[in-house]
């Protein structure tokens, strides 16, 4: 039976909500529905913003053409970032220049390109299932654990712009070094997706991590009711237990056929919050504030 | 058939715009139309009674959103829209996982480098320095095709191989002549059966028995009729060019007036009629299509 009093609570709070990481096509991966539709939805529940993801291109110029010729009037926000996978030229400064000064918020290091992801998804073989060449593996840190020099340059790159770095599918042993180095280069915004997942993060590295200032983005993808779900209730809130309130930020990660849409999804992950005991203000943290003073949102409305 | 008037030329343009694919990329240094974004490029050139159109952009894949228009009923086109992508820094300049991106997301051309290219940046690093909307690739950063014994680099070498498997164009970019060359010879040994060198006077400095060279050698020669009349005077250096290897380019601003301009005296010069069907639809289609488009023009 439908909890009225509680669908309305989950519709006050999907309100606002900032969902920072949304998986819509076009894409060469198979997906559930287009941005085109992403956007409506989002529209409909009253979202503040999403930021679409592609591993393969940045979604600024789909979403460029969108927001100018669109006819629908929308506050959507739309957001986008730059993905360093092999499509991009892995490393490449010149991408993240490029997709900056187009308007892109964020920097993704490699995800489905990283050596750690090759590695810890290797039965996942994403090439071998869409036929597509051998990736070729990357990683932030050379055989001494320093931080490579072409990743310097972007940093300074993502500093100038004021951006966000999300450490991509990078082991867990490589954020430390690549958040010091960023931050010691001037940059101040900084994230981590679904960092228990190909990530390996333990519950120390969550509080470590934390204490360096980066926000940790834990998933509805893998913790709601749907086939990808790998974590409890109880593990989530151990997760955002750890990290804390003001560091953690709840986004769908959805977008796979086999999951609810992303709105949906969005809207489970938040009752799972209601039912976990957190009150409204702590779930619009996790849910939109976090995100927006992450992203900057305020302080460019400012 | 020789054409008699100025509205016969109108009525001939008119009817083979209808059949004809807008391959126009465009030099940020030449053209003003580089503000329009890709959904505007393609409502032109519907606009412009185009029957298909490839988009493309020096700085970032555009494949993406030739997808989305594809697949979306509020914001399809009128024209059939496929899409290029240039291998130029911004997408890591030689890189094969770029090509092969574009080629699996609605792209059918595969460029060299342009804007970032050795030769291009040397050759027009004057215009550049004064250009505050052409942005060379960095001092030490431009590319070239060839390796330090002037063979064609492996990676490059992959690339062709992709676009063979993938039946897809050629575009040699704005390399060198003598990159050119390396890459007409190691394509070809690959496999691939359709490739494009644009206005090979302007950027791989190319003499007219050169540019008739590249055309006997099976390539399709494109020339961009870009902003002012000197484009007459540099065609003919075209004019030995056999007509089922010439494709007209013309860049959007202004292109109907400018394309009767050209066919004008293109016609004056001693065209035909069919010489003005064939190189403003007819070869355009058979390298996109990679089949002969005769039937479709009668």
């Amino acid at each position: 039976m439908v909890d009225a009093n509680l669908e309305n609570r989950v519709d006050a709070l999907l309100h606002g909500a900032i969902d920072m990481h949304c998986h819509t096509g076009p894409s060469i991966m198979k997906r559930k529905l287009d941005h085109l539709e992403q956007i409506e939805d989002a529209e409909r529940a009253g979202l503040r913003a999403v930021l679409f993801k592609d591993h393969f291109y940045s979604d600024t110029g789909v979403l460029e053409v969108i927001r100018k010729h669109r006819p629908a009037e929308s506050r959507l926000l739309l957001l986008s970032g730059v993905p360093l996978n092999n499509a991009l030229g892995g490393f490449n400064p010149y991408a993240v220049r490029h997709g900056l000064g187009r308007g892109a918020r964020l920097v993704w290091m490699p995800t489905l390109c990283a050596c750690n992801h090759l590695t810890s998804a290797f039965r996942y073989d994403l090439a071998g299932r869409l036929g597509m060449i051998r990736p070729k593996g990357l990683t932030a840190i050379n055989a001494r654990g320093e931080v490579i020099d072409e990743l310097k340059v972007i940093f300074d790159i993502i500093a100038e712009h004021d951006a966000i770095l999300c450490g991509g599918h990078l082991h867990a042993t490589e954020m430390f070094p690549l958040f010091a180095e960023a931050k010691r280069r001037g940059v101040r915004r900084l994230l981590v997706s679904h960092p228990t997942f190909w990530i390996e993060a333990d519950l120390q590295d969550l509080r470590d991590l934390t204490s360096m200032g980066v926000y940790l983005e834990h998933v509805a993808c893998l913790t709601i009711d749907c086939v990808d779900r790998l974590y409890t209730a109880d593990e989530l809130r151990s997760f955002i237990d750890t990290g804390g309130i003001d560091r953690t930020i709840l986004s769908s990660d959805l977008g796979q056929p086999q999951n609810p849409r992303p709105v949906e999804g969005f809207r489970s992950v938040i009752k799972l919050c209601i039912e976990a005991g957190y009150s409204d203000s702590d779930i619009r943290k996790l849910t939109s504030r976090n995100a927006a003073t992450l992203i900057g949102l305020d302080e460019a409305a400012a | 058939m020789r054409i008699s008037s100025a509205s016969t030329v109108s009525a001939v343009v008119e009817h083979c715009l209808s059949k004809a694919v807008d391959l126009a990329l465009g030099d940020p240094l030449l053209d003003t139309s580089f503000a329009l974004d890709p959904f505007e490029r393609i409502k032109r050139a519907a606009d412009d009674g185009f029957r298909s159109i490839l988009i493309n952009d020096h700085r970032e894949p555009v494949s993406p959103v030739a997808a989305f228009l594809r697949d979306n009923e509020a914001f399809r086109p009128a024209i059939d829209v496929v899409a290029g992508v240039v291998l130029n820094q911004e997408v890591g300049g030689l890189n094969v996982f770029a090509a092969e991106h574009c080629l699996l997301l609605a792209g059918r051309l595969v460029s060299m480098p342009t804007v970032s290219s050795q030769n291009y940046c040397r050759k027009f690093r004057r215009d550049l320095a004064r250009a505050s909307n052409a942005r060379s690739a960095l001092p030490g950063e431009q590319l070239t095709i060839l390796d330090d014994r002037f063979l064609l680099r492996p990676d490059a070498q992959e690339i062709l191989d992709l676009i063979a498997a993938h039946d897809a164009i050629l575009d040699a970019g704005y390399v060198h002549l003598s990159e050119i060359w390396e890459l007409l010879k190691e394509a070809k040994r690959r496999g691939v059966g359709r490739i494009l060198v644009r206005d090979p006077d302007r950027y791989a400095g190319a003499s007219p028995d050169e540019i008739q060279a590249l055309a006997d050698a099976g390539i399709f020669i494109g020339f961009t009729i870009s902003q002012d009349d000197a484009d007459l005077e540099r065609f003919i250096q075209y004019n030995d060019v056999p007509r089922e290897k010439l494709i007209l380019h013309v860049m959007p601003d202004r292109r109907r007036e400018r394309i009767l301009s050209f066919a004008d005296k293109f016609v004056s010069a001693g065209a035909s009629t069919d010489d003005l069907r064939v190189v403003l639809a007819e070869t355009g289609m058979r390298l996109l299509e990679g089949k002969s488009a005769s039937s479709t023009l009668s």
